[in-house]
């Protein structure tokens, strides 16, 4: 692919998404015009002669920069795991990790201060669980198994869902909260939490950009990226850290949302080829674009009820993929 | 004359003093006080204390009294738009309990949140008396709790209960309030026993063994097609007392025996005239 295709590409994604991005912060359920939104812009977060700062400020803008975050995050460990496992159904669900998440924090929402940790904190913690749980029960074999992982990380999801199921019957009147949760929003985001998702969406994305080379020599096969010197046990157990770590994140935050892991690599991939080292940054500005697009829609297409983004990317995410798999039987 | 003219004097001063008290004017409150309620009970207490017109936004779950209708919505709770709440400006939120995660975030963008949940009957008249003191309307408040405290003391049956009454909240799972609830407390006033137990929370799921075992004298349930199907040849709890002997009885609206509001009181005289024996 020569570069100046490659700058269009990009050029074309970035305006986009700055366009959407400019919508993202027009849009909502109180009505404000372009003019306001930039005067708020301009004027800055501490400025209250404006009435519309603390909207801008404090909801619409962290939520944008949420949905740039978690997007982002999404799509490349999407396109790292598709890579890993060198098949393209792999998304960031297939580890178990997620069922981990909603599980830790459906528990945190049932039993409210009973517990010390909130929803958040919960999801993180159920994640980072089942992530451990299913790279132990990996190693546990010969060397670190892909189709393992692969059993190890169904089998995990499966435990966490049936205890999922439980805390969904014991949580009586909380459950709405529960199911609104796992339905994946961003209508919960605070300026407070922006800086500790960014970095830890940072310390996520940076492993996987550090081996976009040995993911190239992966989809080879593992014993041929073992022969081109990929240290391939190391790559793995990195890869399934990072990816662990940035799908922990953005389920901590934001619930389960869907198909941006699975979708957005394919994409990119249609147009980019498949190439981890375009692959990866484009996969993340192509998850930016999806998520916000799909947070406007949350937002807008109601009158009076906020859709669940989990909801919208499925909406958007399913027909693709059945698109997908008819293509693909077509040309098998 | 001399002496009777002082005394006419005195009957006459006696007399003025005895015209009614009219209510002194209302605790000044700032100009500005901008009231959104998140519950559809803190509403109906507002209206009871004639601090309607204080409200800005309410939530679309609010719809009693139909005035209510007049006030912007700010949407459910579920999930809560807080920019709906943001563009209504209030400076004050009046909410329950439930949502605490709600509760904070307000209190995290600088507006004053009070929480009123009153969680037995006898509570709602100091409900109201907090709530004047908040927005600024003690007098009036102080009126309505002390007609709804009169009202209810000439109701309540409290102590005088005899008779077991299941409150069926849901039907699939079958929940039933718990001993604590507020519902549970309207049903003692209105003379009947909650069946239940202390220890399993507020709203207890209980299996169809543990209604049989039970066995209520009376059954209140929110639709008809309930009655329905408990009557059905082939349902498991067609042989429970109540069911048999037609004292399964359908709620008017289930908002009175949920809202700790004023119109628990019609709740009461409901149900005290369906548990006459």
């Amino acid at each position: 692919m020569n570069v100046s295709k490659i700058i269009i590409i990009v050029s074309i994604l970035s305006v986009a998404l700055a366009l959407l991005s400019i919508c993202h912060l027009s849009l909502g359920s109180s009505a404000l015009s372009f003019q306001d939104v930039w005067a708020s812009l301009y004027a800055g977060p501490h400025d209250s002669s404006l009435p519309q700062t603390l909207i801008i400020w404090e909801i619409r803008l962290p939520r944008l920069l949420a949905a740039l975050i978690v997007g982002a995050s999404l799509a490349v460990s999407g396109a790292a795991l598709q890579g890993l496992f060198q098949n393209p159904l792999a998304d960031p669900y297939v580890l178990g990790i997620t069922s981990g998440g909603a599980c830790g924090s459906a528990i945190a929402l049932w039993l409210g201060g009973a517990v010390f940790f909130g929803p958040t904190a919960g999801a993180f913690l159920g994640s980072l669980i089942a992530a451990g749980l299913v790279l132990i029960i990996a190693r546990a074999h010969a060397g670190v198994d892909l189709y393992s992982i692969l059993l190890a990380g169904i089998a995990v999801g499966l435990m966490f869902s049936a205890v999922l199921s439980y805390v969904l019957v014991m949580a009586g009147p909380r459950v709405g909260d529960i199911v609104g949760w796992l339905l994946g929003n961003l209508w919960d985001i605070e300026p407070s939490q922006l800086r500790l998702m960014s970095c830890l969406m940072l310390l996520g994305v940076g492993p996987i950009l550090w081996y976009t080379r040995a993911l190239d020599a992966i989809l080879l096969g593992e014993d041929a990226a073992d022969s081109l010197g990929v240290p391939v046990a190391r790559v793995k157990i990195t890869l399934l850290i990072s990816t662990s770590l940035l799908v922990s994140a953005a389920v901590a935050y934001c619930g389960l949302i869907g198909f941006v892991g699975l979708v957005v690599p394919h994409l990119v991939r249609m147009i980019m080829g498949p190439g981890h080292r375009l692959l990866i940054p484009i996969s993340a500005l192509g998850g930016a674009l999806l998520l916000v697009l799909a947070d406007i829609g949350a937002r807008t297409l109601h009158p009076d009820v906020e859709i669940p983004v989990g909801v919208m990317t499925a909406a958007v995410g399913g027909p693709f993929f059945l698109i997908l798999i008819a293509r693909g039987t077509r040309h098998a | 004359m001399w002496v009777q003219f002082p005394i006419l004097l005195c009957i006459l001063a006696s007399i003025c003093a005895c015209t009614p008290e009219r209510p002194s004017p209302e605790t000044p409150v700032p100009e500005t006080l901008r009231v959104v309620s998140l519950s559809p009970s803190n509403t109906e207490l507002l209206h009871a204390i004639g601090a309607q017109e204080l409200m800005v936004g309410r939530t679309s779950y609010c719809d009693y009294p139909t005035s209510t209708q007049d006030i912007p919505s700010i949407g459910s709770l579920f999930p809560p738009d807080f920019e709906r709440i943001l563009s209504v400006r209030p400076n004050l939120v009046v909410m329950s309990n439930g949502n605490t995660k709600v509760r904070d975030r307000l209190r995290r963008l600088n507006i004053p949140v009070i929480v009123i949940h009153p969680k037995t009957v006898d509570d709602i008249a100091d409900s109201m008396r907090r709530l004047g003191v908040a927005v600024g309307y003690e007098t009036r408040a102080e009126h309505a709790a002390q007609a709804f405290e009169k009202r209810l003391m000439q109701l309540s049956k409290k102590g005088q209960g005899a008779i077991s009454v299941l409150y069926e909240v849901a039907s699939k799972p079958m929940r039933i309030p718990g001993q604590t609830t507020f519902l549970a407390d309207l049903i003692r006033h209105a003379g009947g026993i909650p069946i239940g137990h202390a220890d399993q929370g507020d709203w207890p799921m209980v299996n169809r063994e543990w209604v049989l075992t039970r066995n209520p004298d009376v059954m209140l349930v929110t639709e008809q097609k309930r009655i329905k199907a408990l009557n059905h040849p082939t349902h498991p709890l067609r042989n429970l007392s109540a069911v048999k002997a037609g004292t399964v009885y359908v709620v008017p609206d289930p908002d009175l025996f949920v809202r700790p509001g004023p119109r628990v009181l019609d709740a009461i005289r409901w149900l005290i005239n369906t548990l006459k024996p």
